[in-house]
């Protein structure tokens, strides 16, 4: 079956379904690499002595990088057809420390259709957890999703 | 104003804008990112789905590089002495395609009461491309040392 056959297109998709996706370490790397490919360098994340001074007692990885992996972990579901990522929103519990094992429990809280009849609105609640079972972030993201074509 | 020269809570004013360096986004950019999140959507990496499968005709950035690229300019623009994001909310109001410099306008929205040595500021940031159209725009919550 082709990519465009093997998707999950907007009437696929249930208010109420839920998935985990798979679990990934956070190491130092990744969180130099977020600093190379952003620019964000600011000293709680990469400056050791700083770290330890801080709230968390530790350098941590940026908030958005916990975001940028929940949204590239695999899902247990095939590839949604997704035309456009619209936006997201987040609170931030708990740091995201380096050593942390996370994976994402991403639930449809909401689905609306459009006036252009080759699209739909898909929200989706997406939070991510640690290796202890905490929610260190929480929040929605909106996809506009392809629908199957008549 | 501290001696490394990070602005303080009581160092910013509501209704004040910072408006950081332009950055171009490239190809490079987009490979990276792809890499370090495992977000590889054909949207982004592939050629022949951008041109022939999208409603852009061509591939577009991740919305979150562009996320990305709004805290590494807002980080230096202006430099804060914080102790972290609270929360964020963000739109992506239209596509960065490959070659776009992106600039990001930073205001000074909102300053809640500080609570103990550090008091929530918020943030409306917008970053706009070379044409000036706003390509992402939103709330940023950060956590300001008094």
């Amino acid at each position: 079956m082709g990519y465009e056959e093997n998707r999950l297109y907007y009437e696929d998709l249930e208010v109420g379904q839920n998935f985990l996706t798979d679990s990934r370490v956070i190491t130092g790397a990744d969180v130099q690499m977020f600093a190379a490919v952003s620019g964000d360098f600011r000293p709680q994340h990469l400056n050791e002595t700083y770290g330890k001074s801080s709230p968390a007692g530790e350098r941590t990885g940026h908030d958005l990088l916990g975001v940028a992996i929940a949204s590239g972990l695999r899902r247990p579901i095939a590839p949604i057809a997704t035309m456009a990522f619209m936006g997201f929103n987040m609170e931030f519990r708990e740091p995201l420390r380096i050593g942390d094992t996370i994976h994402s429990r991403q639930t449809v809280v909401e689905k609306r259709e459009t006036k252009k009849d080759d699209r739909g609105i898909v929200r989706f609640r997406r939070e991510l957890i640690n290796q202890d079972g905490q929610v260190i972030q929480t929040g929605d993201a909106l996809l506009m999703v392809h629908r199957k074509k008549k | 104003m501290d001696k490394e020269g990070r602005l303080h809570y009581g160092d910013l004013q509501v209704g004040e804008e910072f408006v950081s360096q332009g950055r171009t986004v490239t190809e490079a950019d987009v490979v990276n990112f792809s890499g370090l999140s495992g977000d590889f959507n054909p949207l982004h990496v592939d050629a022949e789905y951008g041109r022939n499968h999208t409603i852009f005709g061509k591939n577009i950035a991740h919305g979150l590089l562009g996320a990305a690229i709004m805290s590494g300019l807002g980080s230096v623009s202006p430099p804060l002495a914080e102790s972290g994001y609270v929360n964020i909310d963000w739109r992506f109001s239209a596509p960065i395609f490959f070659g776009d410099t992106v600039v990001l306008h930073n205001k000074v929205a909102e300053k809640l009461p500080p609570e103990g040595n550090a008091g929530k500021v918020v943030f409306e940031r917008k970053l706009k491309n070379q044409k000036g159209e706003v390509v992402q725009e939103g709330k940023l919550t950060v956590l300001v040392k008094v």
